[in-house]
């Protein structure tokens, strides 16, 4: 069977489908998963801000202009609450805290031993004292394979033709961190 | 699409292993839960307002404490509610007898009872996003919009 369109699954969650709402949450949950977590965000954060956009969409369903924009309209709405809940967050710590409380990003689970998971914890670390947009460029790049090159240019208003260049600066710039930290590979 | 600046993949499959991380399936149960939390039978509020203001937190060395306000309003009923951080202080106008609840979106909730002016307090054990509902008896029940705290 074909599978709806956005804009068919936004039409019928109007009508009171649950499973359109269903379907909206199984193909699209995973990127504002990712995108919220781009900003560094601890797990437990990342996910009220994945709540608060799908909670957000299906309150103003009514109000979405262009149901075929569905993916930018949740992407950008997770990255814009995930920046107010960083802001926030990080205004109610002291500055000396910040650093040991919150959660490195990424799962430290890794099969091949020891010594990658520690080199696992240095790259997550690494990437939160690389911060910025290499930060969120990384993590929204290697996290999953949910966004595309051009959900990521769109998002962080970049052409796509200048994604592959910052990438590579980026994963320089973040060797160098992670050597800098004990990387054994 | 060919990149003409492909990174080492070595480094990249450390990189990419390193940043693993898929939605988690407790996260994706409980966005699929919220069609269900949003068909409480009660009157719903519109936020009228949302304000903040940082003030300095005496005895609390470079803290700086961000106090977020809100109001709805909801037929004849306003409530009014300041987050500091740590506990909701709220007022209803008209003062009322009601029953306060704050509602997780994963189903966790606190409740109070506003005093005789309708005033009244409640300590989330967490931040996140919550709604309030407040009940009355017998004029019905009056549920906010989902807010995060």
């Amino acid at each position: 069977m074909e599978s709806a369109s956005d804009a068919e699954l936004v039409e019928r969650i109007r009508g009171g489908d649950q499973q359109a709402w269903n379907q909206l949450i199984d193909r699209h949950g995973g990127r504002v998963w990712t995108v919220a977590r781009s900003q560094g965000l601890d797990r437990e954060r990342a996910s009220d801000v994945v709540q608060t956009v799908w909670l957000n969409l299906l309150h103003g369903i009514d109000r979405i202009r262009q149901p075929d924009a569905i993916v930018a309209w949740l992407t950008t709405s997770a990255r814009r609450e995930a920046i107010r809940v960083d802001r926030m967050s990080k205004r109610a710590l002291l500055v000396d805290d910040a650093r040991f409380d919150r959660e490195p990003a990424g799962n430290a689970a890794l099969d091949d031993g020891e010594v990658a998971r520690q080199d696992g914890v240095i790259v997550r670390q690494a990437v939160e004292q690389l911060g910025g947009r290499c930060a969120e460029l990384l993590r929204l790049l290697y996290s999953t394979d949910e966004l595309s090159y051009q959900e990521i240019g769109e998002l962080l208003e970049m052409p796509i033709g200048s994604i592959g260049p910052t990438r590579a600066r980026c994963l320089d710039r973040l060797r160098t961190l992670a050597t800098a930290e004990g990387l054994t590979r | 699409m060919t990149d003409a600046h492909e990174p080492d993949p070595t480094w990249e499959t450390v990189v990419r292993a390193a940043l693993d991380d898929p939605i988690p399936s407790d996260v994706l149960q409980r966005s699929l839960e919220l069609w269900e939390l949003t068909s409480l039978d009660a009157e719903l509020a519109e936020l009228l307002a949302e304000e903040s203001s940082d003030a300095e937190m005496a005895g609390v060395r470079s803290a700086t404490l961000q106090v977020t306000a809100f109001t709805f309003v909801a037929g004849d009923v306003t409530i009014e509610v300041e987050w500091d951080g740590a506990t909701l202080a709220g007022q209803l106008f008209p003062s009322t007898a009601a029953e306060i609840e704050l509602h997780a979106v994963d189903g966790a909730s606190v409740s109070a009872t506003a005093n005789s002016v309708g005033t009244f307090e409640l300590t989330p054990p967490r931040t996140g996003t919550w709604c309030l509902v407040v009940v009355r008896r017998p004029d019905g029940s009056v549920r906010t919009p989902w807010f995060t705290l």
